[in-house]
């Protein structure tokens, strides 16, 4: 089971309904979509719980699959539709990065070995994507870190590949701005 | 350092871990289990297991007794062991639910061998006692329904309502521990032991907060498929009553105590 192909899978899994396919599905992608909502939302606890959710749309969803598309992009689009329904209810409370805040002052002048300087500079990159706005934060996110094209990513987020061109330049010019303030680039 | 490669570092500084990503993905396969189990219009939340501690002993003395305690001031009756009007088919299982719990039992089964313990349904509520993989397996004994029925009326009202309900599946000489609903601090310990013609014994304690306080303990031999009024209580003018049903899931023979 654990080689058949992705369409392969929904197929049975749609005929029959054993649960036993979709656990296979599930295991096969859960790491990337967690992997493509944590940068987004920055806290673990909202990154779990929108993986079930994505996976709950799947379900509810999987009968209408029309395999006009790879599973795998069908299921990238649902995640960052997911993520970004999310962050529009969370609007009045933009992203928060709920761990512990850095404590810049003592990391700087007190502490200069390797572990406390690679906190701070994986501090400072948090704090500089949750600055940006998520349409922003998904371009980088979906081209850099998970190697999409443009044209992939672009899919993924429903909008022009000119569009998403734009705000991965965008994204990254306000990033290496925000970095640069804070000494990291 | 470049932005690609500090963003590509700090997101693999963020990656779940194996043990992680296993554990999401069995709830998720949980959720849609659940999903399956309830009714479409079951208010449907999942609420963690705790799975059933082993090392019980069970004494081997079937004493058949019940004592049941209201908190506050209420009067309480004990009733007959079985009862015979038409409020126990509240209790029993339809044929049309008991497949349906044999086939998600099965199912589950499938997705988790030797690891599930039990599964219950309760008032909209569902859970898995899922072992971990690093536990004991599951025993290979049969595994059993049991199912709990709270009924309320009100003086002057012919009409009986349920009130509080729980499908409890779980193996044969498997003691188990449960908070079957998310928002209440009630708790189920259950132990079953099939024996021959029929008869099962069982101990089972009932500690509900919601939607009546009550405790009940019951430790019983009772026959299979008829359900068992437990105890009747009143509460001023509304008269509750619990009712305990116990069938084996794929109709096995029992044992010589």
């Amino acid at each position: 089971m654990d080689s058949m192909a992705d369409e392969h899978l929904v197929r049975q899994y749609v005929e029959s309904g054993e649960l036993r396919l979709f656990d296979t599905l599930v295991r096969r992608h859960i790491g990337k979509v967690r992997a493509m909502i944590y940068p987004m939302v920055l806290n673990d606890a909202d990154a779990d719980e929108l993986t079930q959710e994505v996976f709950c749309r799947v379900i509810d969803g999987i009968h209408g699959f029309n395999h006009r598309s790879a599973f795998a992009t069908w299921l990238h689009r649902i995640t960052m539709n997911t993520t970004c329904n999310f962050l529009k209810r969370r609007t009045r409370n933009p992203v928060e990065h709920r761990e512990d805040p850095p404590d810049l002052s003592v990391a700087r002048h007190s502490h200069p070995d390797e572990t406390v300087m690679a906190r701070e500079a994986d501090e400072q990159l948090t704090a500089a994507l949750a600055e940006l706005s998520p349409p922003l934060r998904a371009a980088i996110v979906l081209t850099t870190i998970h190697g999409m094209s443009v044209r992939e990513a672009a899919h993924a987020e429903g909008c022009l590949a000119a569009t998403l061109y734009w705000r991965v330049h965008q994204a990254r010019k306000l990033l290496r701005a925000r970095l640069l303030e804070e000494g990291g680039v | 350092m470049k932005i690609e490669e500090r963003l590509k570092n700090w997101a693999a500084g963020h990656e779940a871990t194996p043990g992680h990503l296993d554990g999401l993905a069995k709830q998720v396969t949980v959720n849609a289990a659940r999903n399956r189990y309830l009714s479409p219009n079951g208010n449907a939340s999942i609420w963690m297991p705790f799975l059933s501690k082993l090392g019980y002993v069970f004494t081997g003395a079937f004493v058949a007794g019940v004592v049941f305690f209201l908190c506050g001031h209420h009067s309480v009756s004990q009733t007959s062991d079985t009862a015979a009007d038409s409020l126990a088919r509240l209790a029993k299982p339809t044929p049309d639910q008991m497949n349906s719990i044999r086939r998600i039992f099965a199912e589950t089964t499938r997705l988790f061998p030797k690891q599930l313990r039990w599964m219950a349904q309760s008032n909209g509520d569902m859970g898995l006692g899922v072992e971990d993989e690093s536990g004991s397996p599951v025993a290979d004994t049969p595994p059993m329904l049991v199912r709990m029925v709270v009924v309320s009326r009100s003086d002057g009202e012919s009409a009986w309502r349920p009130l509080w309900a729980t499908d409890v599946v779980l193996r044969g000489e498997e003691l188990v521990e449960i908070s079957p609903n998310r928002n209440s601090a009630n708790k189920l310990t259950m132990w079953v032991y099939p024996l021959q013609n029929g008869r099962v014994a069982v101990d089972t304690a009932v500690d509900l907060d919601k939607p009546l306080k009550l405790a009940s303990r019951l430790n019983s031999v009772v026959k299979v498929g008829e359900p068992s009024e437990v105890a009747t209580v009143r509460m001023g003018d509304t008269e509750y009553r619990l009712f305990q049903t116990i069938e084996p899931l794929n109709g096995q023979k029992g044992k010589k105590i």
